[in-house]
């Protein structure tokens, strides 16, 4: 094998041009000029997303500072999706309450294994929503509520909180976690103990992600289901008369895509039997599927301790029996059967028996992990007669472990456990969902922004409390609502104002002074504080989430919801005057500002040091969540103090960004123009 | 190694010329040329005596890595396949393996180079193992590590996420 390297005369070569269906693709640039730029950004978009898809979520969510292709590229629900299916193996996450009851403070452990053998095994932190506030004396690591691990689908793992129904979402890769709001339907009171079982799905067909919860009580009459919806961020009580009254066992992940399956117990109907009970997430409907026959309508079912546990063994319904223990071979004996084919009865097959632990000891399937089954091991310490010994079970020490059931193999993993009764465990791979815009990361082909709540009472005495709006079609509604509300509370105050001047006499300048303006041009200044978030909606060209925060008197909750603001930091906000803003942007926001630098006379007319510091710090992260990138055009109309701009003209990086007043931009642009700001609310409504 | 190309002692094969960028020919058999899918896509449309490709994006430096790359892939594929015919056990795809460990090992210029010479005329295996070995030399940076290593701009802004 060789090749010949001949140097040729090619002196014609680099003025040839043959067109790329003749031969190769080529740039005429000198080639030279690209040798010396071997620099790593000029690499094809492509190539980067294909480096950055080998990368785990922890260095990617570093990388999103590294430039600004990467960071888009990180962001993009395409790579989110591949990134998670990308060749990864199983990771095992455990949840080990190290005390159960400490005075209302809880340890849980997480421990994730992972490694191709499940060799690693790391601490995980325990998440936001489970950690105990600020100021108490035990610090971060100690969780104040207790709760289990009920599901995990795409790299989420939900959460369910226990006493009570709350439910959590929590991405432990992204360290995000959040509660989910309450049930507006409280639970009916009953008799008897209170069931709650909680199940996480995807749905593929209408890209969402929903929680469904079930709620048994009082001997089994009274039976609820639940179901929370991610994009809409809100529960729903589904009319459906459920078959069972129990939840036996849970698989802990989805069967599929959009269907979830539970095993089904009916203990209070007059046959007592056990069946599959099956969720389509898309339509909503129960349903279910009978057992192999030897278990249906076995009374050993009702049986307490009677272990039938269901799982997903490689990508099939599969039960796993306890068959008791068998004294020739000396071990437990479980039975193994699959459905093979999904709703099918009759496809129920036996795949195996597996034998399993000792007489001593105590052996419990806990789930599966592809082909393999997780099996919790209890043995004693002492070394007694195993059928005579009557020693402490609460000193058993406990394992956990990998069993294949076709060879029998067997593979203790590297997990501490202390309280096998309240261990947790679910098959998890890391991703790069969000669980703060989950609707934009849906693990799914494309994504499509939906809708969201509009203006909800949002006009109060002072100003508007702004609402998050991401849709184009309830605008113009909202918008015309919004006037009108505005003209009413308009004319009220005129009226007051009326009044209050008769009584008192005088006025202060500053308050007086929009008002001598004719009626219209105070709807103009009320206006001023409604159409920057109508604005934003519509601003955010790229697509992105459109905030807009108000500075009214209040500040709007969903901030606060959103995690960008502490609460310390609310504190600080002062209650600002709209008429006021207005009146001194018309005094000083004239000609070219510098929006690059925050601290210009121009921004700090009327905020204070920390005001200042907060609006900018929303500033930015506006722009950042808007995806705001050179060439967009953003819309900022009625520029308050110009704080969006700047944030904006940051996201963009160019370094000479001005605003003019009149929306005239074309001389201020030099280079290439990342933004054109158009400023005047007669433009924007003439444009809308 | 050029020297050991004898035509006149081995049966003449079907051979195709690359030219560099820097005007150096390359005449590399026909199987190992195609391995880039790029030739192989013209390949059929072009006439047997004109099989001359000018790459001008690829310099002579890397083009010559990037065909020994594809002789050796060419011929332990040869020999993979022999093996499994005759079923005698062989370890060709680990020895292959650590042959590719070894070849990607280069300083950061000329991996940068292979990169964009492998996108170029599109040669998977090459590309996949180009990109995970720039995976590899990231994994476990600093931003700041990688910008000044791979001489990236820096032109984010403040990511509040990212910290968290």
């Amino acid at each position: 094998m060789a090749f010949i390297k001949t140097k040729h005369n090619h002196d014609t070569l680099c003025s040839t041009f043959r067109s790329p269906q003749e031969g190769l693709i080529y740039s005429s640039s000198t080639n030279n000029l690209l040798a010396k730029l071997s620099s790593f950004h000029l690499l094809p978009e492509d190539v980067v997303f294909q480096i950055l898809l080998c990368l785990p979520v922890v260095s990617l969510l570093q990388f999103k500072s590294v430039c600004k292709l990467w960071h888009s590229v990180i962001e993009r629900p395409h790579f989110i999706t591949q990134h998670f299916r990308r060749p990864q193996a199983d990771n095992l996450l455990v949840m080990d309450p190290t005390h159960a009851f400490d005075n209302f403070i809880y340890d849980l452990n997480f421990s994730l294994l992972s490694g191709d053998n499940l060799e690693v095994s790391q601490d995980v932190d325990l998440p936001l929503c489970f950690r105990e506030r600020s100021g108490g004396n035990h610090g971060l690591a100690r969780a104040i509520r207790f709760g289990s691990m009920s599901a995990s689908c795409n790299g989420i793992v939900c959460l369910h909180h226990r006493p009570g129904s709350d439910v959590s979402l929590w991405n432990p890769a992204m360290r995000q976690s959040r509660v989910l709001p309450k049930s507006p339907v409280p639970f009916p009171q009953a008799d008897g103990l209170i069931n709650i079982f909680v199940g996480f799905v995807f749905d593929v067909k209408t890209i969402e992600y929903k929680v469904v919860r079930f709620y048994f009580t009082g001997y089994g009459l009274k039976r609820r289901v639940d179901v929370y919806n991610l994009s809409t961020d809100s529960w729903k009580t589904l009319d459906v008369c459920l078959p069972v009254d129990f939840i036996a066992s849970d698989p802990k992940t989805p069967y599929r895509d959009g269907t979830y399956c539970w095993l089904g117990r009916n203990d209070y109907s007059e046959n007592p039997s056990s069946m599959i009970l099956s969720f389509d997430i898309t339509n909503e409907v129960f349903d279910t599927i009978p057992l192999p026959d030897i278990y249906s309508s076995n009374p050993r079912c009702s049986i307490p301790g009677y272990i039938l546990v269901l799982a997903i063994l490689q990508g099939k319904i599969a039960c796993i029996e306890f068959r008791g223990v068998s004294l020739e071979t000396e071990s437990w004996n479980f039975e193994i059967w699959v459905l093979n084919e999904y709703g099918v009865k009759e496809s129920w097959t036996k795949l195996c028996k597996l034998r399993f632990g000792n007489i001593g000891s105590w052996a419990d399937p806990i789930g599966c992990l592809d082909s393999q089954i997780i099996m919790l091991l209890r043995k004693k310490h002492c070394s007694c007669d195993p059928l005579k010994c009557y020693c402490d079970r609460s000193t058993m020490m406990t394992e956990m472990c990998l069993c294949n059931p076709v060879t029998q193999e067997r593979k203790i993993l590297p997990v501490h456990i202390t309280d096998p009764y309240n261990l947790k465990v679910v098959v998890y791979k890391e991703s790069l969902v969000s669980i703060k815009n989950i609707n934009d990361a849906a693990i799914g082909t494309t994504c499509a922004v939906k809708p969201r709540i509009c203006f909800q009472d949002a006009v109060k005495e002072q100003g508007i409390i702004a609402k998050t709006i991401s849709a184009t079609q309830e605008r113009s509604d909202g918008l015309k609502e919004l006037e009108k509300r505005m003209s009413d509370l308009q004319e009220q105050k005129q009226v007051e104002k009326a009044s209050s001047a008769a009584t008192r006499g005088t006025q202060p300048l500053e308050n007086a002074k929009p008002h001598k303006r004719s009626q219209p041009q105070a709807q103009v200044g009320f206006r001023l504080h409604m159409i920057p978030l109508l604005g934003l909606a519509d601003t955010l060209l790229g697509g992105g989430i459109a905030i807009k925060v108000v500075m009214a008197e209040k500040l709007p909750l969903q901030w606060l919801n959103r995690g960008c603001i502490k609460s310390t930091d609310v504190k600080m906000l002062q209650p600002m005057k709209p008429m006021k803003a207005a009146h001194a942007r018309n005094q000083h926001m004239q000609g070219r500002v510098n929006l690059n630098n925050p601290e210009s006379p121009d921004h700090k007319f009327w905020l204070s040091v920390d005001q200042r510091r907060i609006l900018f710090e929303m500033a930015f992260l506006m722009a950042d969540q808007a995806l705001v990138t050179p060439g967009k055009l953003v819309y900022d109309p009625f520029v308050g103090t110009g704080s969006i701009l700047v944030g904006a003209a940051h996201s963009g990086g160019n370094d000479d960004n001005v605003l003019t007043e009149d929306g005239s931009t074309d001389t201020h642009f030099p280079g290439h123009p990342c933004f054109k700001l158009v400023a005047a609310c007669e433009q924007i409504l003439n444009f809308r | 190694m050029k020297d050991s190309f004898n035509p006149s002692i081995e049966p003449p094969k079907k051979t195709v010329t690359l030219v560099s960028s820097d005007g150096y020919d390359f005449e590399v058999e026909e199987e190992v040329a195609l391995e880039s899918q790029v030739i192989k896509d013209g390949f059929e449309d072009k006439a047997v005596d004109d099989r001359e490709y000018l790459l001008f994006n690829v310099h002579s430096d890397t083009l010559e890595l990037i065909i020994k790359y594809c002789e050796k892939h060419v011929s332990s594929r040869k020999s993979i396949s022999a093996a499994a015919a005759s079923s005698s056990s062989s370890n060709g795809e680990e020895a292959l393996k650590e042959w590719d460990e070894h070849f990607i090992s280069v300083d950061t210029n000329t991996l940068y180079d292979i990169l964009m010479a492998a996108d170029y005329l599109n040669i998977k295996s090459l590309l996949d193992l180009a990109i995970q070995k720039v995976a590899d030399t990231i994994h476990g940076r600093s931003p700041e590590q990688i910008r000044k290593k791979f001489n990236i701009e820096n032109d984010s802004i403040i990511d509040p996420w990212a910290s968290e």
